[in-house]
């Protein structure tokens, strides 16, 4: 039979952005997958050299628009390490109840797109209905449903009146109750379970070789999250429970995921009952004397490192940044083979994957 | 007369190619949050479709970086006349925050003729639906 | 949280000269030197250990003479190995451990680095048509 190659992308419907997988296919098996990003690289790190550092936090909120907070959050907090600085309790914790809540919008936006991918419009719907309460509290609390412009370097720029934390606890409430069409679709739907158990498998020695991080590498049996092994900022006060599975398949991910949302709404509604008093921001100089940080931050999709070096100036020196879908983009390579045609969707879709990170 | 009803149908049911050129996927989401329930577009009789070949209107989201500028102009190549191209988003529009870096060459209209501009980081599906709404309008 | 000694102790038997420095970068990094020629046994001896060796980012930055790669592990804490190539070369990582294909590739397209035995050095992020210098190199002129 004739081998031929497939590509998908960089326009694809399936996949919201821009990425080249190229497969070759061996009537309905695929033999290879080669993977070419880039076309969202839009050249950050050296952007970033020439904005000061306040200005470096509206241009790292766009570099994904899913984990916007995620970003700026790594990026005040290497800039905070720099200049030694321990901001504000209540602070630290509208942080992170912004970063719980951007977990929650980003996997329930994930658990759509895979419903859709495999057929399932109905779910599609009804995740992305549901996440409109939760772009409804950002939006509340911060001003911006997607690109919040919470975070400032010192601290946090909006605070929460007490109004609006009973409005976010109702909201929670809700979702809470909400979330059980989610659980039942993973645990009892026979359609939902046909297309994603046993598909697309991603044994822990590869988690490991290729370093993935995130649901993706929790829904294999790796135990690392930064909340947990890393904790930073609120997160030091908190118990954030894990969710781990060993099914190593794409439902295994659906599954992770629907845990880590149950999680960060218990986690939000513990943050907001102990919103700790005191002040939203510390002040900071222009110019950060020379000193080097890392900072480590668990995005809704993993592990993000941001390297952040200060040469005494008011631009930084060089900023890097390694996003958690880097990995997973690389590992796709070994996961698409021996695939049949009708399950790369599922595959694909299950591994949320952001380009925009990816190419910064 | 004929011409008359060909236009009445194009109005009713303007189907849309979204092509993220460069975005940080803030508006892409945005715009798929315009057919879901809350704000549902298909009421205009808007529908994503899958293939250029499909398509009336293409609806570019971020800026055009070097790498997506061919990619961007075989699309708008394959969708077949009378076609419309929407700039969504302030990256669309002129590049936004990026637009001095190596590797971006700015908002959707240095590769392809807009008809139609929504600024907005991101815009909210609100503004789409008037934009898309507005350029009916005028088809 | 600091790195265990059990691992110094590995890495010290491939470093001897290395002094563990836990200040020099913030962030709870424990930062360890280690010339390019022995970077590949230093993991070695770091996986032989036992431990799992989380690679969790290669940053390249322009030198005075060549470039400074920081590789940024996690074994149960952060450790960053600080590798400097006077000649603008390292060893490639990718025969040992995959995770560190993509990261050397990209520290290829910015800082132009060559890595030996890398089995795909081609640009990741960059298009075909780029044709300028690195785009992270140090510029002779700096721009206003």
């Amino acid at each position: 039979m004739p081998e031929i190659t497939l590509p998908v992308g960089p326009q694809h419907p399936l996949i919201k952005e821009p990425i080249s997988i190229l497969l070759d296919l061996q009537g309905e098996y695929v033999t290879s997958a080669r993977v070419e990003i880039g076309y969202v690289h839009r050249g950050l790190e050296q952007l970033l050299q020439r904005r000061s550092y306040t200005q470096g936090v509206a241009v790292v909120e766009r570099i994904c628009g899913i984990c916007s907070h995620a970003h700026t959050t790594a990026y005040c907090q290497a800039v905070e390490l720099l200049l030694g600085l321990e901001i504000p309790d209540r602070a630290q914790a509208i942080r992170a109840l912004l970063c719980e809540l951007e977990r929650l919008h980003s996997h329930l936006l994930w658990l759509g797109v895979l419903a859709e991918a495999i057929g399932f419009t109905t779910i599609f719907m009804y995740a992305w209905r549901e996440r409109e309460q939760i772009l409804d509290v950002m939006e509340m609390i911060s001003g911006g449903r997607i690109a919040h412009g919470a975070n400032v370097i010192g601290g946090v720029r909006e605070d929460l009146s007490p109004d609006q934390v009973e409005a976010t606890e109702d909201r929670l409430t809700k979702l809470q109750q909400q979330l059980s069409v989610f659980t039942d679709l993973v645990d009892r739907d026979k359609s939902f379970h046909q297309r994603t158990h046993g598909i697309g498998l991603l044994p822990l020695e590869l988690v490991y070789a290729y370093g993935v991080v995130g649901p993706m590498a929790r829904a294999s049996g790796a135990t690392l999250d930064v909340r947990r092994a890393a904790p930073y900022g609120a997160y030091r006060h908190l118990e954030v429970p894990a969710a781990i599975s060993s099914e190593a398949d794409v439902w295994a991910r659906a599954w992770t995921r629907v845990q880590e949302m149950s999680h960060s709404i218990a986690l939000c509604k513990e943050i907001i009952r102990h919103l700790p008093e005191g002040d939203l921001a510390l002040r900071v100089p222009r110019r950060i004397a020379p000193a080097k940080a890392v900072s480590r931050v668990e995005a809704p999709r993993g592990e993000l490192l941001y390297y952040v070096e200060s040469d005494g100036g008011e631009m930084p020196a060089r900023v890097h940044v390694r996003t958690p879908t880097l990995p997973t983009l690389l590992v796709m390579e070994k996961m698409l083979p021996g695939l049949q045609t009708g399950d790369i969707a599922a595959v694909v879709a299950g591994a949320d994957l952001c380009m925009a990170c990816a190419d910064r | 007369m004929i011409d008359r009803i060909v236009r009445w149908a194009r109005k009713k049911s303007p189907w849309i190619l979204h092509y993220n050129s460069g975005g940080c996927n803030g508006c892409d989401i945005e715009l798929l949050d315009a057919l879901t329930p809350r704000y549902d577009v298909e009421r205009l009789g808007i529908l994503k479709e899958a293939s250029p070949r499909h398509a009336d209107i293409l609806i570019c989201t971020g800026p055009v970086t070097l790498k997506s500028r061919i990619p961007l102009l075989r699309i708008y190549e394959q969708i077949p006349e009378p076609k419309w191209v929407v700039a969504l988003g302030s990256c669309a529009c002129s590049g936004s925050v990026f637009a001095d870096s190596y590797h971006v060459l700015g908002g959707v209209e240095q590769t392809l003729p807009v008809s139609m501009y929504v600024p907005g980081c991101p815009c909210r599906p609100e503004a789409i639906i008037s934009a898309l709404a507005d350029l009916l309008e005028r088809i | 949280m600091t790195v265990t000694d059990t691992l110094l102790t590995a890495l010290a038997t491939v470093l001897p000269e290395a002094v563990p420095d836990r200040d020099s970068i913030a962030g709870g990094e424990t930062v360890l030197d280690c010339p390019p020629e022995h970077l590949l046994d230093a993991f070695r001896a770091l996986t032989e250990s036992g431990s799992t060796v989380h690679l969790s980012a290669i940053t390249a930055l322009p030198a005075d003479s060549g470039t400074l790669l920081l590789y940024h592990l996690w074994i149960d804490s952060g450790l960053t190995l600080c590798v400097h190539c006077p000649r603008n070369e390292a060893p490639s990582l990718t025969p040992l451990l995959p995770a560190a294909s993509w990261y050397e590739r990209e520290a290829h397209d910015m800082l132009g680095i060559r890595f030996i035995g890398h089995p795909n050095l081609e640009p990741l992020l960059l298009a075909a048509e780029w044709s300028g210098p690195p785009p992270l190199a140090r510029q002779e002129k700096t721009d206003a």
